[in-house]
C-alpha cells in the first residue's frame, strides 16, 4: 500500500438483499482520495447505510469490486474483513454508540482491546492508554475527568464526542459517520462537525458523513448526491 | 525352499502355541455347576419320600398327622448327615443362585449365601445344607447387589469341608474371584 | 486479547446483577437439592449398614422384619410384644449357637432409649466393619444399678462417671413416671460409633427388673419397691425380653436357625437375617428416593430454563450492544463466546452456592436427623457421585446457554453494525 492508493476505491458495485430482491445499490465507481473529508447525502432507503456497510466490510457486494486502502475486501475472508476493519475502520452511528455498562475510558479503548495496530500505534507515540484517551477527548471539548463517569450520565452530545474519540484513537486511516448528528441539537450540530473535521485533519484520517442534513455540506471537501451515482434508484 | 522352510517353522510354533495355551487354559477350568451337582451319589431323600407316598400315601394327610412328622423328621436326620460332594473340593467353579445377602451396605455385600430359590413356602423345609454356599468375595469391596432376589453368577475357588458333626454345621464355601449379575434368558 | 471477552461478560453482568442473582439464587437451590438427595441416599445407606456387623440372626416377637430390625438395632419404633426367657434360654443352647445376647427395651432416660442386656452385649456387638464396642471412659456395669452411656448421651447432657440419672418409663421424649426410687449410676461411657449406640444407655437385664418392682399391673404400687438393703427379698431373674442378638458358629446354618425359631411351637417368635431386613429396608427407601431424584432433576432443569429465559429476554436489548462492539472489531464468535461466557459464569456461582448451602443445610439439620432418625450423617467432602452430578448440572446449564449465544451470533452477522432502532 503506497500513499498514493485511495482511501476508497469502488468499481462495478452491484448489491441486493436477495436473489430475488430489487437491486439496492448500482454504483459504477466511487473513489475518495486520502485525507479527504466526503459528504454523502441521500434521503432514508437511498441505501446509504447499506453502501456503508460494504464499505466496512460487514457485507459483500453481488458484484464489482470494493477496495479500502488499497485492500480488495473480496478476496478477504470474513474473519480477515473483521480484523481489517477493526485496524482501519472506525465507527460512528446516530445514537446508541456506546456501551452502557462500561465507564467511559473503557468504551474509549474498546477498538484497541481488538486491533493490536490500533493498540501498537498508540505504543510507538510514546503514550499509554489513558494519556491518549483524555488528549481525544480534550480535542473533542470534552473534560478529561469525564472518562471514569458512567455512559449513562453523559449527555447525547457528550457521548457522542465519546464515540467519535474512539472512533478516531489509534490512528485508523478512515473514519466512517452514519448520521451522527441527527440526534443532537441544531445549535450543537455545528460544533461537532467542527471538532470531528479537526481531528480527522490533524489525524490524516479520511472521513465519510453519511447525513440527510444538508446545512452541515459547506463544511466539507466534497458532496456527493447519492442518487446521483446511483443507478439502482428509481 | 527357505520360504518353505520358514512356513514349517512357523506353523509348528503356532502349533506349539496353541497346544499349550489350551493346556494353560485347561488347568485354569472353571467348572460350571448345576445345583443338583452339589448333592453328591446316593443321597437321595427323594426315595425315602416316595417309600412314604406309597405306604402311607402323604400327599393326602394333614401336616399334623403323626406319619408325616414322623417322615419330616427322618429327612431331617438325614439332611443332618451332611452329605456334601467332596470332589468338588479345592475346585474354580461357576454357580448361579439368589444372594441371602449378610453383610452389606445395601449395594455391596462382602459376604451372603447363595441359594437355589428364595421366599418358598412355610410347609417346606428350608434349602439343605448341600444346597446353600457361603460365599465370601475376595474383593474387599464387596460383589454388586442389585436388590432383593437378586441373581448372580458366582466364580471362585470352592470348599466342601465335612467338620465334625458336634462342631458346627459342615458345607460348602466358595471364595468369590468374580460375582456377574444372572440375568435369565 | 480474547481475556477481554470475559472483561466484558463479568461487567456486563454486574450490570443486570439483580436479574442474575435471582437466576444464581434459583439454580443454586435447584444444585442443593440436586446433591442433597443424592447424598442422603448415599448416606442414609451407609450409615444403616454401618450401625450393625457379625450378627447373624435377630430374634424377637412375631412382627414385621424390618419393624424388627428398626426397634432392636435402630431404636426406631417400638415392639409388638415379648420374648419369654425360656424361649431365649433354648434358643441360645441349641448347637448351631455361638452366642447369644439379650435386649429389653421400654425404658427412657431424658429421651434416650434404655437398654437392659448383660455383659455379653459389649463382647459380641459389633459394628461398621466388625468393629468393636469401645470404652472411653469408665467400664461395663457390675452392680445392679451400673449404667453404661453412649458418646452422645455423654456430650449433650453434660454426664461422667459418677453422675446419678433416674430412668423414666416408656419411651417418648417426656414421662410422667419416673422411677425415681432407684437412680442409676454412670459407671462408663462408650467410644463414639455414629451408630443409635450413641444415643443409648445400657444397663444391666437386673436393673430392668429391679425399677419394675411392684409394676405387676402396669403401674407403680405405692410402697413396694427394689430396697437395694434388702436384695435377698427379690427374684431378679428376667422372665421376658424384648429381643436377642445371635451369633451361629457356621453361616450355612442361618436358614435351620432361623427356621427352628420361626417353627417355635412355644411362642409366636420371628427371627430375621439382619442382611435380608437391611436390604429389605433399603429397597423400600429406593424406590422413595428414585422419585425425589427424578424431582430434583427437573427442579435443576426447571431453573437452567430460568436463566436461558432470563439471557434470552436480554438478548432484543443487547443487539445494539452487539452492533458497537462489531463495530470496533468484534468477531461474531467473540459474541458468541460472551454469552457462553455468561452462562458459564452463573452455572459456575449457582454451583457453588449450591454446595455452600448445602454444607450449611447439613450442619444444621444434622442432630435433628440424628435424634429422630438414629442416623449419622458426616459432614464430608463431596462423593464422586455428587460431583459427577453438579457436572452434569454445569454441562446441562452450559449446553442450553449455548442457544442464546448461537442467536446472538446469528443476530450479529446479520444485523453487522446496522443499529436496528
Amino acid at each position: 500500500m503506497t500513499l498514493e492508493t485511495d482511501a476508497i476505491d469502488i468499481r462495478g458495485l452491484a448489491f441486493r438483499w436477495r436473489d430475488s430482491a430489487p437491486l439496492i445499490l448500482d454504483l459504477p465507481e466511487l473513489r475518495v482520495r486520502r485525507g479527504e473529508s466526503v459528504f454523502i447525502k441521500g434521503a432514508s432507503g437511498s441505501g446509504k447505510s447499506t453502501l456503508l456497510s460494504l464499505i466496512g466490510g460487514v457485507m459483500s457486494p453481488q458484484a464489482g469490486d470494493v477496495h479500502v486502502l488499497g485492500q480488495r475486501l473480496g478476496e478477504l475472508g470474513e474473519s480477515r474483513r473483521d480484523s481489517f476493519r477493526a485496524d482501519h475502520i472506525g465507527f460512528i452511528f446516530q445514537m446508541f454508540n456506546l456501551i452502557p455498562y462500561l465507564p467511559v475510558l473503557d468504551n474509549l479503548l474498546l477498538p484497541c482491546r481488538f486491533s493490536r495496530r490500533r493498540k501498537r500505534n498508540i505504543e510507538m507515540r510514546g503514550t499509554d492508554f489513558r494519556a491518549e484517551a483524555e488528549r481525544l477527548l480534550t480535542h473533542l471539548d470534552l473534560s478529561p475527568g469525564l472518562l471514569q463517569q458512567p455512559v449513562t450520565e453523559l449527555s447525547v452530545g457528550q457521548q457522542q464526542r465519546v464515540a467519535a474519540a474512539r472512533a478516531l484513537i489509534g490512528n485508523p486511516e478512515l473514519v466512517i459517520a452514519d448520521e451522527p448528528t441527527s440526534s443532537l441539537d441544531a445549535d450543537r450540530r455545528e460544533r461537532f462537525l467542527q471538532l470531528l473535521l479537526k481531528e480527522c485533519g490533524e489525524q490524516n484520517s479520511t472521513l465519510i458523513f453519511v447525513s440527510h442534513d444538508s446545512t452541515l455540506e459547506p463544511q466539507f471537501e466534497r458532496s456527493i448526491e447519492l442518487a446521483d451515482i446511483n443507478r439502482a434508484i428509481a | 525352499m527357505i520360504k518353505k522352510a520358514l512356513y514349517v517353522v512357523s506353523t509348528m510354533l503356532l502349533a506349539v502355541l496353541l497346544v499349550q495355551g489350551n493346556g494353560a487354559r485347561a488347568g485354569l477350568a472353571i467348572m460350571e455347576l448345576e445345583w443338583s451337582d452339589l448333592i453328591p451319589q446316593g443321597y437321595n431323600p427323594d426315595e425315602l419320600v416316595e417309600q412314604y407316598r406309597k405306604k402311607y400315601n402323604i400327599d393326602e394327610l394333614p401336616e399334623d398327622d403323626p406319619h408325616v412328622i414322623e417322615l419330616l423328621q427322618k429327612l431331617d436326620e438325614l439332611e443332618k448327615a451332611a452329605p456334601l460332594n467332596t470332589s468338588l473340593d479345592d475346585k474354580i467353579v461357576k454357580l448361579p443362585g439368589f444372594v441371602v445377602p449378610l453383610e452389606t451396605n445395601g449395594e455391596n455385600a462382602t459376604e451372603f449365601l447363595l441359594v437355589p430359590y428364595f421366599g418358598a413356602c412355610i410347609h417346606v423345609p428350608p434349602p439343605p445344607v448341600n444346597q446353600i454356599v457361603y460365599v465370601t468375595t475376595q474383593d474387599k469391596k464387596g460383589a454388586s447387589i442389585r436388590g432383593m432376589f437378586d441373581t448372580v453368577w458366582v466364580t471362585g475357588t470352592m470348599k466342601a469341608v465335612k467338620l465334625s458333626t458336634d462342631v458346627a454345621e459342615a458345607g460348602y464355601t466358595i471364595l468369590a474371584s468374580r460375582v456377574e449379575p444372572y440375568n435369565p434368558e | 486479547m480474547e481475556m477481554y471477552i470475559f472483561v466484558l461478560a463479568v461487567k456486563s453482568i454486574l450490570n443486570r446483577k439483580f436479574t442474575i442473582i435471582l437466576t444464581i439464587f434459583s439454580i443454586a437451590l435447584s444444585v442443593m437439592l440436586l446433591l442433597g438427595v443424592e447424598r442422603l441416599r448415599n448416606d442414609a445407606r451407609e450409615s444403616f449398614a454401618n450401625t450393625i456387623s457379625g450378627t447373624d440372626l435377630i430374634v424377637g416377637a412375631r412382627s414385621g422384619q424390618v419393624q424388627l430390625l428398626l426397634y432392636s438395632v435402630f431404636r426406631i419404633g417400638n415392639p409388638t410384644n415379648n420374648v419369654s426367657w425360656k424361649s431365649y434360654q433354648n434358643i441360645s443352647e441349641q448347637r448351631q449357637v455361638a452366642w447369644t445376647v439379650p435386649l429389653s427395651l421400654g425404658d427412657s432416660h431424658r429421651g434416650f432409649r434404655v437398654l437392659g442386656t448383660n455383659q455379653d452385649y459389649f463382647r459380641h456387638y459389633r459394628y461398621a466393619v466388625d468393629r468393636q464396642l469401645e470404652f472411653a471412659s469408665g467400664n461395663v456395669f457390675e452392680g445392679i444399678f451400673d449404667a453404661v452411656i453412649g458418646a452422645d448421651v455423654a456430650r449433650e447432657l453434660g454426664y461422667r462417671p459418677g453422675q446419678e440419672i433416674i430412668l423414666a418409663h416408656g419411651t417418648g421424649e417426656v414421662s410422667f413416671v419416673k422411677h425415681t426410687g432407684n437412680p442409676f449410676h454412670v459407671v462408663g461411657i462408650l467410644r463414639k460409633t455414629g451408630t443409635p449406640v450413641d444415643r443409648t444407655v445400657h444397663v444391666s437385664l437386673q436393673g430392668i427388673e429391679a425399677i419394675h418392682v411392684g409394676w405387676e399391673n402396669g403401674s407403680p404400687t405405692p410402697g413396694r419397691q427394689y430396697d437395694p438393703n434388702n436384695p435377698q427379698l427379690y427374684d431378679l431373674q428376667p422372665r421376658a425380653i424384648t429381643a436377642a442378638l445371635v451369633g451361629l458358629k457356621s453361616r450355612i446354618a442361618t436358614f435351620r436357625v432361623q427356621r427352628y425359631i420361626n417353627d417355635y411351637p412355644e411362642e409366636p417368635l420371628l427371627a430375621v437375617l439382619p442382611g435380608v431386613a437391611l436390604q429389605e429396608l433399603w429397597d423400600t427407601m429406593a424406590i422413595a428416593q428414585q422419585a425425589l431424584l427424578a424431582i430434583s432433576v427437573l427442579v435443576v432443569l426447571v431453573g437452567i430454563t430460568g436463566m436461558t429465559t432470563a439471557i434470552l429476554t436480554s438478548l432484543n436489548e443487547r443487539r445494539r450492544e452487539m452492533a458497537v462492539l462489531r463495530s470496533v472489531g468484534a468477531r461474531p464468535w467473540h459474541i458468541f463466546v460472551l454469552f457462553v461466557g455468561e452462562a458459564g459464569v452463573v452455572m459456575g456461582i449457582a454451583a457453588l452456592a449450591g454446595i455452600v448451602s448445602l454444607y450449611a443445610l447439613q450442619l444444621v439439620a444434622r442432630p435433628l436427623i440424628q435424634s429422630r432418625l438414629g442416623l449419622y450423617l458426616p459432614v464430608h467432602p463431596p462423593s464422586l457421585h455428587e460431583l459427577i452430578l453438579l457436572l452434569a448440572a454445569m454441562a446441562a446449564g452450559m449446553l442450553v446457554g449455548l442457544v442464546p449465544a448461537y442467536l446472538a451470533y446469528r443476530y450479529s452477522l446479520a444485523d453487522g453494525m446496522t443499529i436496528r432502532i
